[in-house]
């Protein structure tokens, strides 16, 4: 479902340029979870955004569906998200039912509003609430809403930026479970980026650790947190509370 | 900076405030806002004055040369008459009419055209940008001064006329607010969600960048509303904007220029109409000021 | 470590409104903290935790009011004094280390003068002590370079160098209690160990006492020596950190532990969650504010509103969980005999 193929980014150019990522090659099967992990500055936030196809690699190439990622206006990406901070991950204005309706835009009326209250009643708001605007919800409902939004585009690829930081403990279980339920039923492969080992256990099939803009490691989940092979791999471990 | 980034464009975020949103309307804006209710009101008294003054008070370019000088509180000049027998209430009320509506679609013309190329040059970036901010820089370098004195050569001083000639420089101030204000809020996940989602560009700007602007629009519309009043006084004073028989408060002003000690009311009235006038703008900026502002306070502290 | 008490809060609320509008948020906070010990305050969102630390502050945003008291030092001071009347306590005695220390630097000055400002403006050292103070504190906070952070601006400072800048600043007063609110939300992982570790060396050396607000449970366990979890605006379980956050007593601590991902969890296995939401304070009964969420209610629990109580080093906010610790203790104490003899 994804391809990523001796992916490299360079900003700038000569002596000044510098390398956000560097031969970096994985897959991800459609129904499987990888897992980025790694500091900030590792590279994570430049793959993200090629993928989702804001920016183009300047070596490599990036496939989603077969076919490199585009923004085309009119229908939603096979690629969907959901952010770190739900407060920014909505529009302030407009109501949920506006945000979660956003990909369905050229549906008519009637079936698109039909569609975001099944799909609010999916992630587990009550559809009557699809009027009000995001200041009347929780961190964790924002998720939420926010995923709501992103199964809306049917996405064949889902990707998890930081999902759960900004949550609370007792909420990450909640948007933990949520994401297994919905990719269960609709099969599509996720790239988790996150530095929360927790819960990387418990969504991800295979783990890639990034350092530096490169492949550090890149194991079966079970593999990797029985006995990480590089030595970076341990200390992050080590470093998990 | 070692922090824990999110992956996909990174949002911009002021330290310690939170998302902005709109304030609510009605009474939440009014409870307590001092500024903006006696701004406000001044504002409506002084509409109501002026079409009152318009329909009562007849033509104020009539002469009545026997009532020339006519001094304050005269049976039928209650605000005296200039040296040409001119009613200077009716005058006023009139003036004060244009003044408004030029005002008005000065601010609202800049607005209009300041925040499309503010939006397209935010948003677009690139090349696009640049030569818009060009523009921009232009326009600047353009004293308006001069600008008006050649302008007034060429084409016969008319509202209309005066209206464009004006919004030429009041539209820069907000292309550059609202190109700010896309920079930062175009950064944000939500902005991303819709390119995701397969929102065109267009609507994107319209729906999305345009709104988050809007509290800043609103407010410089405020402020541009007292400088056009004050261009448009100044320029008829000069004899360069509005002349007879179009009527303006700076006209009138500029008559009364050396009758200062004997005739006061000629130049005093209409200044004070255009004091009442940049004060109710004033107070109904400031109140819309204060009144986002304390928005942006209570969101931070809603945790 | 002492047992000398440097901070101690005495039923401290915080309260919205007056007459019928009026709405308790935090419902009577005692806490103790001793010199030189990190004391822990535990919550989730909502819990009340910035909300209490706000009042001791006197920081609360306008709308909100606080009662009770706190002893700083052998002095009682009354919360509901006006906060302007208390100000002569803060930056002294009590100080802060916000959220994100980064926004409380001003971008156009420089580390190092705004490190003296304060103490210089309150005329609490001359500029030449304040300086040399400084120059003390960063190396102290892990800087091997001070003379060089000091001339930097903020804007040229990492996220885990503006915390460590933070944390010199608040301590240049050498205030007998230092508040951390949620110090390494913004940072990665080995950063917020460092940090920590800081934290609390610093305060064993310099005896100060170290109220630490957070919501990870995990760095809580390692770093702190007493913990207090916070539910809706009450303290339902205290005591030692370890005890407190390994073997919990309170259903909701209980539920905490069992709800958090681990490294250990099964790949792929859905994890058990709380059921319900946290009530906000307007919903909250009469009776225990978990009641509708917990999987050991009974009938009283809904009446009536537990106090802290039972064994005295690890009390917790529960009729169900003390009951059994009563019926418990005789049997124990005749086994302690036994076990002894």
């Amino acid at each position: 479902m994804l391809v990523v193929d001796d992916v490299g980014k360079r900003y700038g150019s000569g002596a000044d340029a510098t390398v956000a990522l560097d031969g970096v090659s994985f897959t991800v099967a459609a129904g499987a979870t990888l897992a980025v992990v790694g500091e900030s500055g590792a590279g994570k936030s430049t793959l993200g955004r090629l993928i989702a196809g804001f920016e183009l690699p300047t070596s490599g190439r990036v496939l989603v569906d077969g076919a490199p990622p585009r923004l085309r206006s009119g229908a939603p990406s096979v690629t969907q998200a959901v952010f770190q901070h739900p407060s920014e991950a909505l529009s302030p204005l407009a109501s949920i039912g506006a945000s979660v309706g956003e990909p369905l835009a050229r549906r008519p009326r009637k079936e698109r509003k039909r569609r975001v209250a099944e799909l609010l009643e999916l992630v587990g708001i009550d559809a009557r609430r699809a009027g009000e605007r995001p200041s009347a919800f929780s961190g964790g409902q924002l998720q939420r809403i926010s995923l709501a939004r992103a199964l809306a585009g049917e996405p064949r690829l889902l990707l998890c930026d930081e999902p759960t930081s900004a949550l609370d403990v007792s909420v990450q279980a909640q948007i933990v479970n949520l994401l297994l339920d919905a990719q269960a039923q609709s099969g599509f492969a996720c790239l988790l980026v996150t530095h929360d080992l927790a819960i990387v256990r418990s969504l991800a099939d295979e783990v890639l650790v990034l350092r530096g803009g490169r492949v550090v490691e890149h194991r079966d989940a079970d593999d990797f947190f029985a006995s990480p092979a590089a030595d970076y791999s341990r200390e992050l471990l080590a470093a998990s509370v | 900076m070692t922090r824990a980034t999110s992956a996909l464009p990174r949002p911009l975020r002021l330290p310690g405030l939170r998302r902005r949103t709109l304030p609510r309307p009605g009474a939440a804006l009014w409870r307590g806002n001092g500024a903006l209710r006696w701004g406000v009101l001044l504002l409506a008294s002084l509409l109501v004055a002026s079409a009152v003054g318009m329909l009562v008070l007849g033509d104020p370019n009539e002469q009545q040369l026997a009532d020339a000088f006519a001094p304050a509180g005269t049976a039928g000049h209650l605000a005296g008459a200039d040296p040409l027998g001119r009613d200077v209430l009716a005058w006023c009320a009139r003036g004060l009419w244009t003044s408004l509506t030029v005002s008005f679609a000065v601010a609202t013309l800049g607005a209009l055209i300041g925040t499309a190329v503010g939006v397209v040059a935010g948003y677009a970036g690139g090349i696009v940008d640049s030569v818009l901010m060009r523009l921009v820089d232009l326009s600047l370098a353009l004293p308006p001064l001069l600008l008006f004195i050649a302008a007034s050569v060429v084409v016969a001083p008319r509202p209309a006329t005066l209206v464009v000639l004006l919004t030429f420089v009041a539209w820069i101030p907000y292309a550059r607010l609202v190109r700010a204000h896309v920079l930062t809020e175009r950064e944000r996940p939500y902005i991303a969600a819709a390119r995701l989602a397969g929102t065109p560009a267009w609507r994107i700007c319209l729906r999305h960048l345009v709104p988050a602007a809007s509290t800043a629009i609103i407010v410089l519309f405020t402020l541009q509303l007292g400088y056009v009043l004050l261009w448009e006084s100044g320029l008829s004073f000069l004899g360069l904007g509005l002349q007879p028989p179009h009527v303006s408060l700076g006209y009138m002003i500029a008559q009364g220029r050396d009758y200062l000690a004997s005739a006061w009311w000629i130049t005093t009235i209409p200044g004070l109409v255009i004091v009442a006038l940049m004060l109710s703008f004033n107070l109904i900026g400031d109140g819309l000021r204060d009144a986002f502002q304390l928005d942006v306070e209570e969101a931070v502290h809603e945790r | 470590m002492s047992g000398e008490t440097a901070l101690a809060l005495h039923d401290v609320r915080v309260t919205r409104g007056c007459g019928d509008g009026r709405l308790e948020l935090v419902h009577g906070i005692d806490l103790a903290v001793a010199a030189g010990a990190v004391c822990g305050v535990v919550g989730e969102t909502g819990a009340g935790k910035t909300l209490t630390m706000r009042a001791v502050l006197g920081l609360l945003p306008r709308g909100l009011e606080s009662s009770g008291a706190i002893e700083l030092g052998g002095q009682r001071v009354d919360l509901a004094t006006p906060a302007i009347a208390r100000r002569a306590l803060l930056g002294r005695e009590l100080a802060l280390v916000p959220q994100n220390p980064a926004a409380m630097l001003d971008p156009v000055v420089r580390v190092g003068d705004q490190l003296v400002e304060g103490v210089v403006r309150r005329r609490m050292s001359t500029p030449a002590e304040a300086r040399s103070r400084a120059l003390e504190l960063l190396s102290q906070v892990g800087f091997r370079d001070p003379e060089r952070i000091v001339r930097l601006h903020p804007h040229q400072l990492s996220g885990g160098m503006s915390q460590r800048v933070g944390i010199a600043m608040a301590l240049v007063p050498r205030p007998r209690v230092l508040i951390v609110d949620e110090p390494t939300s913004a940072l990665d992982a080995h950063l917020r160990i460092e940090i920590l570790s800081l934290i609390r060396t610093i305060a064993r050396a310099e005896r100060t006492a170290v109220v630490l607000v957070s919501h990870d449970l995990g760095l809580v366990a390692r770093f702190c020596d007493t913990v207090a979890v916070l539910y809706a605006g009450t303290i339902v379980e205290s005591g030692p950190a370890a005890a407190v956050i390994e073997r919990p007593r309170h259903p909701y601590a209980v539920a905490l532990r069992a709800v958090a991902p681990r490294l250990t969890a099964t790949r792929r296995a859905r994890l058990t969650t709380i059921p319900g939401v946290p009530p906000t304070p307007d919903s909250i009964g009469a009776g225990c504010p978990f009641a509708p969420r917990c999987p050991r209610v009974e009938p009283l629990c809904r009446e009536l509103r537990p106090a802290l109580a039972g064994p005295p080093q690890q009390p917790a906010a529960c009729h169900v969980v003390n009951r059994a610790a009563r019926s418990r203790a005789p049997r124990s104490t005749g086994e302690a005999h036994a076990g002894r003899r």
